[in-house]
């Protein structure tokens, strides 16, 4: 089963009836029962840094979650406000701490006057390191962003993928088992339906690894 | 390095009316007709691979009823694609309603003039990305323009300009752009009044009203300076789809999405 970790915000639906059409068991959920029988993640997120982070605070899932994905390696995938939350640390609305899975940090897109903030809409992302999330894509597939804030990585080589507004930032992660998206897949149609099943053929065959070392 | 800038969009509009997709003229009850069921309307918008979506509830204003969440269900489990839902959204709690059921964005239009606060309190909670405001204009007949509300039965005394400024400043993300005297009339946009609005704001503006040929599409976007241009009658009685319009789009240097377009025409 993949969980969808439900910080309170937005809608989890719309990252479900994805995995739905691709035949995958899903369970929307924030209990700790469930974090630990889950085989992988999916972070969406609409919504504020700081308050979501207040919000898996008050539930006491962080260590949890942070246990499961870094010791026992269960894969993740961060969306939108979720690839932020990811993070060592956030601007929005002054000085929040992230999950502090991933060596990166949240700031604000710098961009000129002439264009608009929230960057809303479909632009084209670059692949830039071959990761198994956006293979059998073309090269600079267009995806749909809603955000203003953008993840700064420590380390270059975890950008799976940029997308230029004003400014180039990351628009996709991996870093090992960890992975996330600065757009959203679920609605992205055909390229974000691509990046969801990569991302399951991902945990399959992780899992039969898993499956393997422990026999 | 080209600076990539952010693709225009083409988004149809639905118009909702006691569950059933209506097409209007000018905002008047008598001159509104039945179009089809908009789930139905939804799944080919899908799979036109469109780029969005804006579904307005015109038998929901703010007076009366709740919201058809069950409706808002049945369309977003057909979409791949952001839509945004308007229509009797007057409090935190029912815009929480419409996003847990499946919209990407609220949008208000009675609400952000008589509860000014909403727009705020709806950014903080869910991201001024999520609030689209809304605004209905008429030209009077001295050439002037003034918003109005209560779908388009009230006049404001409010000055479009001023008053997308200040919603700007409020939180809103998006500015929906309607001329009402040129809405289902298909005879071409209020450049004018679209131009005055893109020039006063920072935020995205969805320019409508009056669409009637590819060509209205890219004058407002290039003459008017929109960032997506809104339609209805244009989809429901012609030929023509929003692949169709981006092709003459990109023709024109407009940045425009086409996905896999053999197959979604």
């Amino acid at each position: 089963m993949i969980l969808i970790i439900d910080c309170g915000l937005g809608n989890l639906r719309n990252v479900q009836k994805v995995f739905d059409k691709l035949g995958v068991k899903t369970k929307v959920s924030n209990s700790i029962a469930d974090i630990e029988e889950a085989k992988a993640y999916v972070l969406p997120g609409v919504g504020a840094f700081g308050k979501a982070m207040e919000t898996l605070k008050s539930l006491g899932i962080i260590e949890c979650i942070r246990k499961n994905v870094l010791q026992l390696k269960k894969p993740i995938l961060g969306i939108c406000l979720g690839m932020q939350l990811l993070g060592k640390e956030s601007l929005e609305n002054g000085f929040n701490q992230g999950l502090n899975l991933i060596p990166a940090v949240v700031r604000k897109l710098e961009i000129n006057e002439e264009l608009k903030l929230p960057h809303i809409g479909w632009n084209n992302i670059k692949i830039k390191n071959a990761s198994v999330l956006l293979k059998n894509l073309p090269e600079d597939p267009d995806v749909y962003f809603v955000h203003s804030y953008h993840v700064l990585c420590d380390d270059p080589e975890m950008v799976a993928a940029t997308c230029n507004y004003g400014q180039e930032f990351t628009a996709a992660i991996q870093y090992n088992n960890i992975f996330a998206t600065q757009f959203h897949p679920e609605k992205s149609q055909n390229y974000g339906f691509t990046i969801l099943k990569n991302f399951v053929e991902y945990i399959n065959l992780n899992k039969e690894k898993g499956d393997c070392s422990s026999d | 390095m080209i600076a990539v800038v952010i693709k225009n969009r083409i988004i149809p509009i639905l118009l909702l009316q006691d569950g059933l997709l209506k097409k209007r003229i000018n905002f008047l009850p008598e001159k509104t007709r039945t179009i089809a069921n908009p789930v139905t309307i939804a799944r080919v918008f899908e799979a036109r691979k469109t780029d969005e979506l804006i579904l307005l509830d015109i038998g929901r204003t703010i007076d009366k009823g709740d919201i058809d969440s069950k409706l808002i269900t049945q369309i977003a489990e057909e979409l791949h694609m952001p839509f945004s839902y308007g229509g009797g959204i007057d409090s935190i709690e029912k815009m929480t309603e419409v996003i847990t059921h499946g919209a990407e964005k609220v949008v208000l239009n009675t609400a952000a003039i008589e509860n000014k606060i909403l727009i705020t309190k709806g950014a903080e909670k869910f991201g001024s990305q999520c609030i689209v405001v809304s605004i209905d204009v008429v030209k009077k007949g001295n050439g002037s323009y003034e918003v109005v509300t209560k779908s388009g039965s009230k006049l404001t005394g409010l000055n479009p300009i001023i008053f997308a400024k200040e919603v700007e400043k409020l939180g809103a993300g998006e500015i929906l752009v309607n001329a009402i005297h040129k809405e289902g009339t298909m005879e071409g946009m209020d450049l004018e009044l679209i131009k005055s609005i893109t020039k006063a704001v920072k935020i995205p503006v969805i320019a409508t009203g009056g669409v009637g040929k590819e060509e209205d599409f890219i004058a407002g976007i290039i003459e008017g300076g929109a960032s997506a241009v809104a339609a209805g009658s244009i989809f429901h009685y012609t030929h023509i789809t929003p692949n169709m319009v981006k092709e003459k789009m990109r023709e024109a240097g407009i940045p425009v999405r086409i996905q896999d377009p053999k197959s979604c025409y």
